[in-house]
């Protein structure tokens, strides 16, 4: 097991080399650098500027150099937001954006759950139903129509909500971890509830059932740790999903998170960190997909890693 | 005589014609989807009231209507749906958003399935180190949140002042085109491949080979055309797909340029002003949902009819 880990983990380092190398060559094949945006300056006094960041070394020497700097956990400094590097930026934006990651995370898997067993238990009952329309909704309606529709109703009609603000209470994180989540909630539930479908035909239910130890404990002890496998194998491309969503809602509800540097810093070509914030994500999903691939191995006995 | 061979009580089925083709077969049960159906109704509709509603307006998207600002639903007036606090008519506006949006998701499907199945069947039939690295680069481009590709290639390409020939590749849409392909074809190549793989060792492939085709032609004219119908499939979900990259990018505001519109960008500018009119927002909102809605219905309906592996 541990060495499948350590494997796996050795062989993210070249994927996310190509990675970087990618988004770096593709950042500089466009003209126009960081500080051409200038007008008043003169073409002298821009090169001099680029000169201290050495944007002007050949190409493959920066990469080289940056890529020595991540060994050394030196990401080098933002070009745009002076006075910061793009480990401090990251450091101020993540945490933000991990809170409202996670807990969407969180609600998704419980919720989707949750519903897709109840809709599989009752199938085409009023929960059934529900869930189903529900999972519809989040599929087919982008989460940037969802949020503001949220705002609408939560926080101009009803006024239980704020619409937009970013502190310490609980209720400006409401909205937006809801909105993350609800496309979550319905692949999850969507996936559990076909799973679980099936599993409840399987053999060993009806052993179980036979055994009579009683349905709720067949349901939760033994026909769930089947049916969830699915879900499980879903979590890794879900942190994807996540990521890519937080990048919309960071920009709905106005959240000091790192999704909407990322934005700003591509337009303004802020090198170092269009290349931090890639590499970072980058790496979430490999952990994300390399957790999943491990909790698949410890839940199934069928999954072997050898 | 065929009464008796019917089992007494049994629900009588319709007699399948004998013969029939495989395409038949899944084409009747698609039919049989009811809900595939009427979701591909109601997207025809909209695509015909996108395309031709603007005819039957006396004025364009742009003219603003200085009588009649922020004017309010009233179906029996000049406009129907009323005006943006420009004096704009908002239903022309979103019917012309639409077909920058609906042209975008379906021909940008149709290019990355092109794209996806040529790179499938190129790695999937020469195999050994080209299949290896040509799967690594769909692996690594996999690792990132396709979001993040889309808005790097979108204003790396729009800047670049890149031209093919006479196709300028940084003019905002077709750049927009180029990273919603880019990020679409993907998941098809996958499959594809896969598809090539098990072709390739068939023997009508051996046959092309005896008979002195190249590997080129073996992949145009076998492999590519035998893996289409695999990824056809997913055809409708890359429209879906295609369609929800570029409104997320247009509402990120780096999407369609101005004068054009897109679902995705009159949803931006609409969700600035909920406060004062939600219309803004609903509306083209509401026409997004409504064909992704059926989209998602029809490949749905697709999948059950067609995958080999659904049934």
């Amino acid at each position: 097991m541990w060495t499948y880990v350590l494997r796996r983990a050795i062989g993210s380092v070249p994927t996310l080399f190509a990675l970087s190398l990618i988004t770096f060559l593709m950042m500089r094949v466009a003209p126009g650098g960081p500080f051409s945006g200038n007008r008043r300056v003169s073409p002298e006094f821009v090169k001099l500027v680029e000169d201290a960041y050495h944007l002007n070394d050949p190409l493959l020497l920066q990469f080289w150099n940056w890529f020595v700097g991540v060994l050394h956990f030196d990401l080098g400094p933002s070009l745009k937001l002076r006075d910061y590097n793009v480990s401090e930026l990251i450091a101020i934006g993540l945490p933000t954006s991990l809170e409202v990651g996670a807990w969407a995370m969180l609600l998704s898997t419980l919720v989707g759950l949750v519903l897709g067993i109840a809709g599989a238990l009752r199938r085409n009952g009023p929960i059934d139903y529900t869930a189903g329309a529900l999972a519809m909704i989040g599929i087919a309606v982008p989460i940037f129509v969802i949020g503001p529709v949220l705002q609408i109703v939560f926080g101009l009609e009803l006024r239980w909500l704020p619409i937009a603000r970013w502190d310490n209470s609980w209720q400006c994180r409401i909205l937006p971890v809801v909105t993350l989540a609800l496309p979550n909630i319905a692949y999850v539930s969507r996936l559990m509830r076909s799973s679980m479908i099936e599993t409840v035909r399987t053999n060993y239910v009806r052993t179980a059932r036979a055994k009579g130890i009683g349905e709720r404990r067949t349901i939760l002890k033994h026909a769930l740790r089947g049916a969830i496998m699915p879900v499980v194998a879903y979590l890794g491309p879900a942190t994807a999903v996540t990521i890519a969503g937080s990048v919309v809602v960071e920009n709905v509800f106005s959240i000091p998170g790192i999704g909407r540097y990322f934005v700003q810093a591509v337009e303004s070509r802020d090198y170092p960190l269009i290349m931090g914030v890639t590499l970072l994500y980058g790496a979430i999903v490999i952990a994300a997909n390399l957790v999943t691939d491990v909790a698949r191995g410890l839940l199934d006995p069928k999954v072997s890693y050898e | 005589m065929s009464d008796l061979t019917a089992a007494p009580g049994s629900p009588v089925h319709e007699p399948m014609p004998i013969g029939i083709s495989p395409f038949k077969a899944s084409a009747r049960r698609f039919a049989q989807n009811h809900l595939a159906v009427a979701s591909g109704f109601v997207l025809a509709l909209i695509l015909l009231a996108c395309y031709l509603g603007p005819y039957f307006f006396a004025f364009s998207a742009e003219d603003a209507d200085f009588e009649n600002i922020s004017a309010p639903v009233n179906l029996f007036t000049l406009h129907p749906f009323g005006t943006d606090d420009l004096g704009r008519d908002l239903l022309l506006r979103t019917l012309e958003g639409g077909q920058v949006s609906l042209a975008l998701g379906f021909f940008g499907a149709l290019t990355s399935v092109l794209i996806s199945v040529i790179y499938g069947a190129v790695a999937g039939y020469v195999g050994g180190w080209l299949d290896d690295i040509m799967m690594r680069v769909v692996d690594i481009l996999f690792s990132l949140p396709f979001i993040l590709l889309a808005i790097l290639i979108k204003v790396v390409l729009q800047d670049s002042g890149l031209h093919l020939g006479p196709i300028p590749l940084d003019s905002p849409n077709l750049s927009l085109f180029i990273a919603v392909v880019f990020t679409l074809w993907l998941t098809p190549a996958i499959i594809a491949r896969g598809q090539a793989v098990s072709l390739r060792s068939r023997e009508f492939i051996e046959a092309a080979r005896a008979q002195g085709m190249n590997s080129w032609q073996i992949i145009t004219q076998h492999i590519a055309p035998n893996s289409v119908n695999v990824v056809i499939v997913y055809s409708s979900l890359l429209v879906f797909e295609a369609i929800i990259t570029e409104s997320v990018l247009s509402y990120l505001g780096i999407g369609v340029a101005p004068p054009f519109a897109s679902w995705g960008s009159l949803v931006n500018e609409g969700a600035a002003k909920i406060e004062t009119d939600m219309r803004l927002l609903l509306l083209p909102g509401g026409f997004l949902a409504t064909v992704l809605f059926c989209l998602n219905y029809i490949t749905d309906g697709l999948r059950d009819a067609f995958d080999p592996n659904e049934r």
